[in-house]
């Protein structure tokens, strides 16, 4: 059987997509997203990968994905709370203009 | 008997500790802080005591064993880093519950601070003694994830933006270093580093697994060019922290690709990989200190400071492959360089910010003086200054003295001269932040250091680090009961 190579590649293909979301968007909600479709991605192929032996799957690969999902939700949360401080902070949604002046830790 | 969990208490000890400064409110937080971090110094040293008798040992989480469970690994290195934690967060502790203190309590997360830097701890000591290369995804982003919180401590619009970038690296890491995972174990079935070590066949997906996962780590301990986001993160934290994530955290994800690298994994099998990573060191090195000779604001001048300083560590890999001499000497200069950069840098962070505020500003241009009202802080910046520039008797000093014996043992001077240069580099930043402290100058402090504690506490872990020659031996003890020289079959 490969229909595992199904999860693989559509797993990869997330997770190409995801990095460059992250690395080339600018908004920064955008980027949050474009970090959850990677995690998505990698996860795909983790429970892909460990269908294809012969005899069940491989439950180790549907423990850490179990993890990854709980860190994943984790830095979202975080990232969305540090977006909507940096927002009304400097009424900015990217990184790349520079805050109003006089903000100094 | 207790000292037998002493891996397990390790982490437990700080986890119990973060738990009882969030229920206890700000005003006794800073004291359940000292409580802990008294007891992880303590136990520290019972492991450095314990690894130096009977050497590495493994731990069995609850008692279930590897593959099945996971791995608690504590060795030579993993003690060495887990007492540097140990001394400079107690430094840190100690210099926070005044730096705390003088601020306004009211303002935006301060009382969060305690637990987050303890569950920061937590993760750190978790991370130096894993031995499980999926625990260590794990306990990398409970770092990441208390160090971007306590970067955007302050709730300024620098910090935060520093935090979100941080954050944003921190992500792409995370994904990365877990697609690795996952190609590893699909080709080798194993998340044990002694499992993976004895089983590791060449394979291409096992090879691209790895090679994704240093990728990861490098871009996590901020390697030239992955070190976009180190200079806003730790110049804009709170000073504490800016010395907690320079000294400790970049030392973390560093400490895993040791081990991967010359444990692990193979001499040859990421072909190049050894001498391209000594290859980024040494432009590190290099673009790190010309960048910190142009910066205008002390902290960031001290954060790029630590891009340079991150170069040295990963000269070790080339040096490593030339030969059994040249591998012991490498590994035990590159652990003191980890300890001295770490007690120094902290010592620097820690007096920069008691400067900062005495000065209520970060312009170094404008700390004209500043030796004649603040001696006991340019004493500090001095003595740290010794310690990067590598002079005699300092650690850097010993650090480099063993790197370049490596190097001329294996017969590759070119790395010699790196070294070199780097100290004169590191000589010509610290100098310039010196001469303006030293200069006649009509600096007004703005306000009087707020408790002794700021002064002495990074005058002391700067110290520390000029005196570590005196610890090389017990380092070099360490460095053999390390597993990756224990493997390679050398001794120091």
């Amino acid at each position: 059987m490969t229909s595992y190579l199904i999860y693989v590649a559509g797993g990869a293909l997330l997770y190409a997509l995801g990095t460059y979301g992250l690395l080339a968007r600018r908004h920064l909600i955008h980027k949050v997203i474009s970090a959850n479709l990677m995690g998505s991605g990698v996860f795909l192929i983790l429970i892909g990968l460990g269908n294809r032996a012969e005899g069940g799957p491989d439950p180790v690969p549907q423990a850490m994905v179990l993890t990854g999902i709980v860190v994943t939700v984790a830095l979202t949360a975080l990232g969305l709370a540090i977006i909507k401080r940096y927002y009304s902070a400097t009424g900015l949604t990217n990184l790349d203009d520079e805050p109003p002046a006089g903000e100094r830790p | 008997m207790l000292l037998d969990h002493l891996p397990a208490l390790l982490v437990a000890v700080p986890l119990t500790g973060a738990a009882l400064s969030f229920v206890a409110g700000h005003r006794r937080a800073p004291h359940v802080a000292l409580v802990t971090a008294a007891a992880i110094v303590a136990l520290a040293v019972a492991l450095v005591a314990r690894v130096l008798d009977a050497g590495p040992f493994r731990y069995a989480v609850g008692g279930w064993t590897a593959p099945l469970g996971i791995d608690l690994v504590a060795d030579g290195a993993s003690a060495l880093f887990i007492v540097l934690t140990a001394i400079v967060g107690m430094g840190v502790t100690l210099y926070a519950t005044a730096y705390f203190r003088t601020d306004d309590e009211t303002a935006y997360g301060h009382g969060l601070f305690w637990t987050l830097w303890l569950f920061m701890w937590t993760s750190l000591n978790a991370l130096f003694l894993t031995g499980d290369v999926f625990n260590v995804y794990v306990c990398l982003e409970l770092v990441g994830i208390s160090a971007v919180t306590l970067v955007t401590l302050s709730g300024g619009a620098e910090a935060l933006r520093a935090g979100a970038r941080y954050l944003y690296a921190s992500m792409l890491g995370a994904m990365t270093y877990l697609l690795g995972v996952a190609l590893l174990y699909a080709s080798v079935g194993q998340l044990d580093m002694t499992i993976l070590a004895d089983t590791l066949t060449p394979d291409v997906t096992a090879a691209t697994g790895l090679a994704l996962m240093i990728a990861a780590l490098v871009l996590k301990t901020a390697l030239v060019p992955a070190h976009f986001w180190l200079p806003a993160a730790h110049g804009s934290a709170p000073s504490p922290v800016s010395a907690a994530l320079s000294s400790l955290v970049v030392k973390g994800s560093y400490f895993v690709i040791l081990r991967l690298m010359l444990y692990v994994i193979p001499v040859g099998y990421l072909g190049g990989t050894d001498v391209a990573l000594g290859v980024l060191g040494s432009v590190a090195i290099v673009w790190g200190s010309v960048q910190a000779l142009f910066q205008t604001r002390i902290k960031q001048l001290v954060a790029y400071s630590t891009v340079a300083q991150v170069g040295y560590l990963f000269l070790v890999f080339p040096l490593a492959r030339l030969g059994a001499d040249a591998f012991a000497l490498a590994v035990t200069g590159v652990l003191v360089h980890a300890v001295s950069h770490g007690l120094a840098k902290a010592g620097l962070f820690l007096a920069s910010g008691s400067l900062m505020s005495r000065f209520g500003h970060d312009r170094i241009d404008d700390m004209r003086g500043a030796a004649r009202s603040a001696p006991v802080l340019t004493l500090t910046v001095a003595l740290a200054g010794i310690t990067m520039m590598g002079l005699p008797p300092s650690g850097g000093f010993g650090a480099k003295w063993l790197l370049v014996s490596s190097a001329l043992a294996g017969g590759a001077w070119w790395w010699a001269a790196v070294l070199v240069a780097g100290g004169l580099l590191a000589a010509a930043y610290m100098f310039r932040l010196l001469a303006v402290l030293l200069a006649d100058g009509d600096a007004v402090l703005g306000t009087p250091a707020s408790a002794p504690r700021t002064e002495w506490v990074p005058l002391a872990l700067a110290a520390a680090a000029v005196v570590l020659v005196a610890a090389v031996p017990l380092i070099t003890d360490l460095a053999s009961a390390s597993n990756i020289l224990i493997r390679a079959g050398v001794t120091p």
